[in-house]
């Protein structure tokens, strides 16, 4: 009795700014236009003559209501007939940075609202380098509040200007600017009479198509990557790999590598979210069994045969750190990433961004709340990729080893391959970067013989390739 | 009537983010367990942690924390489930409490909930020494559940600490405690009970008969429908009727209300959802007790 339907779409969304921006408002007048908001819910907001009061919708805990503040991430669920949407209302204060952060981590659309008759604050301006820093890549600068400013729309465009010049946001297809009014519903969720000059959707049509354009991008990255999360036996006592396929695409008969023991296998089998499957792709849960018993555990990471990848100890990070106990010198904390783990020791400490100013500052230390950029060691080997190449290897915990916190977090920007895999390839070349090194090493698996020489022509090729794809990727050693 | 997506393939997604977190319990934990509340969520549950196994079987034993108040269907439900999916019930109950005559109707609902559910909840975990108790609480249900992890820690007591929680980025889940403390893990967190519903539907996943409609003797009191069992003191038979209803959620039978309903198949509960009007606890009696009630039983230990 099902019939062919549209495919509907997950979307992740966070909204940040502070409770005078109209935020509450705004996430109440989203779920009340979409009926997510039930009759008993509606009665306990209910003003006298007035309606509901619609930023009454998100309070979560006593104490904020107490206070009249978000303290934490609360989480708002609501739907069109295209998107289901999960929506990370995150609070504003400096103090709470860690929990916008945690709200920011797993957003696909981060909404930052502005008063339109204050423009920009500094809270604006850190809240939308805070996405940013989190690899957030579509924006929606929501100018709130323009029926107090008569639609004005010299100002509206000035502030989008301002936003817009912010010297990091690089963000040429991901950033929207919608005019609205969340109070009285201008550009919420359909087109507001007042502003007949703007061209753009309203907010829920826009999220709607954002959603969509998400959906359709498909991964055409060849091979794939396994990060194995856990092993058990199946019935009959066979040893089953368990993992969330991180990129590419997996089938059964596919060749894999298992790294870092090196040897190599054939899947047999393949379950994807526990069905008998023919195909798995990125972000799936699978399980699978192999032609051959290999040594497997959980921090492996399994390859499609032809697509090594080599290690890294050293790495540089921007750091967010969350604790109140600050950052100690010479103190080994649990790095988790992935299903990797290991000892790391934070060597140095590049800058610290000021985030009241947004700009680069020396610093010797890393407070509750602070962001830097630092140097890692690693007690060991890790596969790990720039975060912006690859958000689930690139990205990292810090734990206190004695209060078991989580201290901060990290997004690795440059990676150091691992001395044994660098000198066997660079003797000759030391100039070579890590990607050099990784299509060396795959043409050479897949059986070419590729001879390096001296001329110009190879080394601008391989520039050009490092240049285009991965320019984060450090030049080695 | 509240906006759903029109197809359902967007369970995939929620369904992996489940199965990756009840992986990643069964990776970093020594003694993990689901605890199981027979209800339909739980029913999701127990589903999604067959499948994160297979072809391997889920490491986890069930723990029901029984009030002796349950209705009688969900007793039998409970045991065919647990050979169902081939894993370990751990039963427990606050005897003691049971024995000197804990009831809603003596002590109130507060008190009742504290021996009951919370005491026995934190006996049984401190009992078999669980350092991750995975429950079927979603962020929909209630407002203090809005604000809470996924991998959400408790410390010595069993105590929530919702303003000072571990931040939790990407899918980086810190599972690390001390002895004596323990994470309560949420793998569906993000499922709305529209998701749960549709979800039940596609897996056609066994649930308490309970949640279809039948006619049932029940108190007619304004808008709350009180199911009669034989644990339930009636002070005036006259007030008995029989109404066409079913239940919403299930907890304790002198706690739980049932609604008027014509649903008796999954596809007419669904369709109901789109025309309801009132939020999906509102029949919980115990989360109207005081102004943040669930928050506060939270942050003692309660569910």
């Amino acid at each position: 009795m099902q019939t062919a339907k549209p495919k509907t779409a997950l979307l992740r969304v966070t909204t940040a700014g502070s409770v005078d921006d109209g935020k509450s408002t705004l996430i109440g007048r989203l779920l009340y236009e979409s009926q997510a908001i039930l009759d008993d819910q509606l009665k306990s907001i209910e003003r006298g003559h007035k309606g509901p009061d619609l930023s009454l919708v998100t309070d979560g805990l006593k104490s904020e209501r107490e206070q009249g503040i978000t303290i934490d991430v609360a989480y708002k669920y609501f739907a069109s007939s295209r998107t289901k949407f999960i929506l990370a209302d995150a609070p504003g204060h400096l103090q709470y940075t860690r929990n916008m952060v945690t709200a920011a981590s797993t957003a696909d659309v981060g909404i930052v609202l502005v008063d339109a008759r204050h423009g920009l604050t500094e809270q604006t301006r850190r809240h939308a380098y805070i996405l940013h820093l989190l690899g957030v890549t579509e924006i929606i600068l929501a100018i709130n509040k323009v029926d107090l400013i008569e639609y004005n729309r010299q100002r509206i465009d000035a502030i989008a200007t301002e936003f817009k010049a912010l010297p990091w946001l690089d963000l040429a297809e991901g950033l929207h600017v919608v005019p609205i009014s969340a109070l009285v519903g201008d550009n919420v969720t359909t087109l507001s009479p007042h502003m007949p000059w703007y061209q753009g959707e309203a907010l829920a049509p826009l999220l709607d198509s954002i959603a969509e354009r998400k959906e359709s991008r498909s991964s055409n990255q060849s091979g794939f990557e396994l990060p194995l999360q856990h092993i058990v036996r199946s019935r009959s006592g066979e040893r089953i790999p368990l993992g969330t396929l991180s990129s590419g695409s997996l089938r059964p008969g596919d060749s894999v590598r298992v790294l870092p023991s090196g040897t190599s296998s054939r899947v047999t089998a393949l379950w994807r979210n526990g069905n008998v499957a023919t195909l798995a792709t990125a972000g799936d849960t699978v399980a699978l069994t192999l032609a051959d018993q290999l040594d497997l555990e959980r921090g492996y990471l399994l390859v499609h045969e032809g697509h090594d990848r080599h290690p890294a100890r050293h790495i540089k990070a921007h750091l967010v750190w969350f604790d109140d106990q600050s950052w100690q010198p010479g103190k080994q904390y649990l790095l988790r990433t992935g299903t990797q783990k290991a000892g790391a020791l934070v060597t140095g400490i590049d800058h610290r961004f000021d985030l009241a100013n947004i700009k680069q500052v020396k610093s010797d230390q890393l407070r509750a709340n602070d962001i830097g950029t630092v140097d890692l060691e690693l007690t060991k080997d890790l596969y790990l990729k720039p975060f912006a190449t690859d958000h689930r290897a690139g990205a990292f915990i810090l734990v206190d080893k004695e209060s078991f916190r989580t201290v901060a977090a990290g997004m690795i920007t440059e990676l150091k391959l691992s001395s044994d895999a660098t000198t066997r390839q660079t003797d000759d070349f030391p100039s070579l970067t890590t990607l050099q090194i990784e299509v060396l090493n795959s043409l050479r698996e897949q059986g070419w013989e590729v001879t390096l020489t001296r001329r110009p022509k190879l080394r601008e090729h391989l520039q050009s390739a490092s240049a285009t794809e991965t320019p984060d990727v450090s030049g080695g050693l | 009537m509240p906006v759903n997506p029109e197809s359902d393939d967007y369970l995939d997604k929620l369904e992996a983010e489940s199965i990756e977190i009840l992986r990643e319990v069964a990776a970093t934990f020594e003694h993990p367990a689901v605890l199981y509340s027979v209800g339909k969520d739980s029913s999701v549950l127990i589903h999604l942690a067959a499948k994160a196994f297979f072809p391997g079987r889920s490491p986890f034993p069930l723990i029901h924390v029984d009030t002796g108040f349950k209705f009688p269907e969900m007793y039998e439900f409970r045991d065919q489930a647990a050979k169902r999916y081939g894993m370990e019930l751990i039963v427990h109950r606050n005897e003691d409490a049971i024995a000197s005559g804990t009831s809603p109707y003596k002590l109130g609902t507060k008190a009742c909930c504290g021996l009951l559910k919370t005491k026995a909840l934190l006996d049984v975990l401190s009992k078999y020494q669980i350092d991750a108790a995975i429950g079927g609480a979603r962020r929909d249900e209630e407002r203090s559940r809005a604000k809470e992890r996924i991998f959400s820690f408790r410390d010595a007591h069993g105590q929530w600490d919702p303003k000072n929680q571990r931040p939790e980025l990407w899918n980086l889940y810190n599972g690390n405690v001390h002895p004596g403390e323990h994470m309560r893990v949420f793998p569906l967190s993000n499922w709305t009970e529209y998701d749960i519903w549709t979800y039940i539907r596609r897996e056609k996943i066994p649930i308490v008969p309970l949640y279809y409609a039948s006619p049932r003797p029940v108190i007619v009191r304004g808008e709350q429908l009180i199911p009669v069992e034989e644990a339930t003191a009636i002070r005036d038979p006259s007030s008995l009727e029989t109404v066409m209803c079913r239940f919403r959620t299930l907890g304790c039978s002198p706690c739980t209300g049932a609604v008027r309903s014509q649903a008796q198949d999954l596809n007419a509960i669904i369709e109901e959802l789109f025309n309801l009007k009132v939020s999906e606890r509102s029949t919980r009696i115990i989360d109207h007790d005081q102004d943040a009630s669930m928050e506060l039983k939270k942050r003692e230990g309660y569910f």
